[in-house]
């Protein structure tokens, strides 16, 4: 089948921005006049348990839910999190992840895997990946709070990226809260920068 | 969330079901909107009290009423009222909540049905199923409820339809003069999708009563409402929600149709493009009742008919049937056939496989491999510094140990998990009280029951009365959080403000317990562990019905809270050379914010809320405040 639109998952646990990063695209891409289909899907915990969104910006109706190997883009807000959807992955896709790792999976006695093998493992089954330490970038840029905007930065610099930085960084500035919206606006940049050095 | 509001006719947006059902009901000229919240249609009561907010903050007045309702019987009798008195009223519940209104539901049908001339506001019932059950206790199917009550039903596929369907079923209930279901999938409500807005409709605003005469020929009643589906089956065969799409493709050789309602469509759109094969799609939105002419003129195209719907095979008994009478030969592959599962919320690997199969084809998304590394799913716990934790870790450290713990609805319901694990039985709103008298009743051992704040006044009180009536020896402990936070920390009767942005009176559930009788009633702040404790032994040794209200604010609420007002959040850490590695923080207390790592605990400093409950926990003094930070 001939593919021609882009679908992206987000992966994380709840709290770290996965749901306001999926409405961001969202609302960036029905702005330039693309159809879009998106789903969260999440248990009923309010924080710390895994979730992922879809973002599929597609020719025709597709489904919100995004089949296995489907992915064109990973965006990772937790490494574990990206693995743990990596049969969404083919060797086409293209991963950015944040590096940081929530190590706390109470109240099992389970240990967080060795992030080198996570890293590994995504690399292997995957076209492209990006690394990046967002908490990082994000102080940086003035707010820890920020990191999802270091993603969508650097989401903006993809190829198979179907919206411009600029149109994808408007839509962060009205999502954001006003009083953060100086740092996010940095922190997008920091994210952007970060794949154009890297590229 | 203000061009919900200020949208105009043509403009398109990118919007959650929830909020398109909010839209359309808008351009319905929506009076009234009452809910209980639950997943999966909680936001459709966000988005009116934003809408309010938005409205209040210009000085202006809203032209409907919403209202979180006490629970959903109570909802829906409000909305009826309205209804009664000529108004549009949407009232949306989640499946089990169907259950607790359904009493008056099909009690008013009957009762109110009488007259054809009866001239009533459109009711509209948004009853929203949740395959997979993520996020409530069954996978119940509504879909057979609009067939018990006969009441039309559409089932929305994509954003888009959230909002037409709930400007149509308006119109279709004021025609029909019965209430119609918009029964929607928690794929639906929680999914996102551009839509294209229409014309803001006006509101009547005022309502007038004529009464309801009484009358018991219910037969009289319930052959009015079948003539009424009589009308609706019309309404069903010309609806725009049922059509045929035709997809060009390969030539298979084999001549197959596909029907398919609700979020299912996009599933079978999906593969079949996938596949790549001519062939025609029989979509239905308008699913009670059916548009059989056009079904039965869909099955005599083929040889072979492929049903996808989740859940029960509602759609495909009904084609079953109609292939019957038409005499139709077509293989009907469904349910029935083993090719889908009647269990749980399709992937579109699901429904790829057997559709492929059907066809002879090789199946164009086989399951992939998922990851060689051993993964542990993040298990449910109640969120770090949350008062629920607190209240457990008291109560188990004074409960004796035969006590039988019956639970309830809400985040609280995390302590029957590990490692707390109190919960011998949980289900339904408000019965954990019910459970801990028949429990006492039953096996004579000291019985606790765990309720939270919004589940007490839902269906609480009843079972209160009925305890303390009857001098059970029992300890209730009303774990009070200041909101029903389970499904996104929406008002009860306990706050101060309603949902319209006014003063109202806020009940409190001590008081509630002392007016029913209850001899003793004690409030403790969880966070005040030792304290609780105390209170908590009184309690239990307590003869008859004892009422202890844990009282502390959500977490989640107070941190964003506190964020808002620029207080800083503390940070704590672990002092790696005082721990001695007892573990009570991480596997006892069982905070989430502690994680191990290289046989050393650690605070994560993202995950932590900063509540510092876990200093008086360690035992030997281990943890401590960092400073500012975190934020």
């Amino acid at each position: 089948m001939d593919k021609k639109g882009t679908s992206i998952l987000l992966a994380g646990v709840g709290g770290l921005g996965v749901i306001t990063a999926s409405n961001i695209i969202g609302t960036a891409a029905v702005r330039v006049g693309k159809k879009v289909s998106s789903a969260e899907v999440h248990g009923i915990a309010q924080r710390g348990g895994s979730v992922t969104g879809t973002v599929r910006i597609e020719d025709y109706n597709v489904s919100p839910l995004l089949g296995d190997g489907r992915a064109d883009i990973i965006l990772g807000f937790e490494p574990l999190e990206v693995l743990r959807n990596i049969s969404k992955a083919s060797k086409n896709t293209t991963v950015i992840t944040d590096i940081t790792p929530i190590r706390v999976i109470t109240p099992t006695k389970f240990v967080y895997p060795r992030l080198e093998d996570i890293f590994n493992e995504i690399e292997e089954k995957c076209a492209r990946l990006y690394k990046i330490d967002c908490l990082a970038l994000a102080k940086k840029a003035g707010a820890a709070l920020a990191r999802p905007s270091v993603l969508l930065g650097a989401l903006s610099e993809i190829e198979k990226f179907p919206i411009s930085p600029e149109v994808l960084l408007k839509a962060v500035e009205e999502n954001v809260p006003a009083r953060y919206k100086e740092q996010n606006i940095s922190a997008f940049k920091e994210g952007a920068s970060f794949i154009q050095a890297e590229r | 969330m203000e061009e919900i509001l200020t949208g105009k006719e043509g403009d398109r947006f990118f919007l959650l079901g929830n909020e398109a059902i909010v839209r359309g009901a808008l351009e319905a000229g929506v009076d009234m909107a009452a809910l209980y919240p639950g997943t999966p249609i909680s936001e459709i009561g966000d988005v009116f009290h934003e809408l309010v907010k938005i409205i209040s903050d210009k000085g202006e007045e809203p032209a409907f009423y919403f209202e979180w309702s006490a629970n959903e019987k109570v909802a829906l009798d409000v909305c009826i009222a309205a209804s009664l008195s000529g108004l549009r009223a949407l009232c949306p519940m989640k499946a089990q909540g169907f259950n607790v209104a359904s009493d008056s539901f099909f009690d008013y049908l009957t009762a109110c049905n009488l007259v054809e001339t009866d001239i009533k506001g459109g009711l509209v019932l948004v009853c929203a199923d949740d395959p997979g059950g993520t996020s409530s206790v069954n996978e119940q199917d509504d879909r057979y409820m609009a067939v018990v009550a006969d009441v039309p039903m559409l089932e929305p596929s994509n954003c888009q339809q959230m909002k037409d369907m709930t400007v149509k079923t308006f119109d279709i209930a004021e025609e029909l003069n019965l209430p119609v279901f918009l029964r929607t999938t928690n794929n639906v409500n929680l999914s996102r999708g551009d839509l294209v807005f229409g014309n803001l409709g006006v509101p009547r605003r005022k309502g007038e009563i004529k009464g309801v005469p009484l009358s018991f020929d219910r037969t009289k009643c319930h052959a009015n409402i079948m003539k009424k589906m009589e009308i609706a089956k019309e309404l069903s065969e010309k609806s725009e929600f049922n059509r045929v799409i035709k997809f060009d493709g390969i030539k298979t050789g084999k001549n197959v149709g596909i029907v398919a309602s609700g979020i299912s469509i996009s599933y079978a759109e999906e593969i079949i493009r996938e596949l790549g094969v001519e062939t025609e799609l029989l979509a239905i939105g308008f699913t009670n009742p059916l548009p059989e002419k056009l079904c039965k003129d869909f099955i005599r195209k083929f040889d072979e008919l492929v049903i996808v719907e989740e859940l029960s095979p509602f759609v495909e008994t009904q084609f079953l049937r109609m292939a019957h009478e038409i005499s139709s030969g077509a293989r009907i592959w469904g349910k029935g056939t083993g090719h889908f599962p009647k269990v749980g919320q399709y992937r579109l690997e699901a429904v790829s496989e057997p559709l492929a199969s059907i066809f002879g084809m090789d199946n164009p998304m086989p399951r992939q491999k998922g990851p060689s590394i051993e993964l542990v799913s993040r298990a449910l716990t109640n969120c770090p510094g949350c008062p629920h934790r607190n209240t457990y870790y008291a109560i188990k450290q004074v409960a004796p140990e035969d006590a039988i713990f019956a639970n309830d609805q809400g985040c609280y319901l995390l302590g029957g998990l590990e490692p707390y694990k109190m919960s011998h039985a949980q289900y339904s709103m408000g019965a954990s009280v019910g459970l801990a008298c028949g429990f006492h009743q039953a096996t004579s051992k000291p019985a606790i029951a765990f309720i939270g704040d919004s589940t007490f006044y839902h269906n609480g009180m009843s079972p209160l009365a009925n305890a303390i009536h009857h001098n059970y020896d029992i300890t209730v402990v009303v774990m009070d959080n200041g909101a029903t936070a389970m499904s996104g920390f929406q008002m009860h009767p306990g706050n101060d403000r309603d949902a319209m942005c006014r003063e109202a009176i806020p009940i409190q559930i001590e008081d509630v317990a002392r007016g029913l009788g209850a001899t003793f009633v004690e409030v403790v702040n969880p966070n005040e562990i030792e304290k609780t404790k105390e209170v908590l032994k009184q309690a239990i040794v307590h003869n008859g019905v004892s009422v202890v209200v844990s009282k502390a604010l959500c977490r989640l609420m107070d941190t964003r809270e506190k964020r808002r007002k620029g207080i800083d959040i503390p940070a704590y850490e672990v002092d790696q050379q005082e721990c001695n590695q007892c573990r009570i923080c991480i596997d006892v207390y069982a905070c989430p914010a502690f994680y191990e790592m290289a046989d050393k605990i650690y605070i994560d400093e993202v995950q932590c809320t900063g509540c510092g409950i876990c200093q008086g926990i360690c035992p030997v003094g281990a943890i401590m405040r960092k400073g500012a930070g975190n934020g």
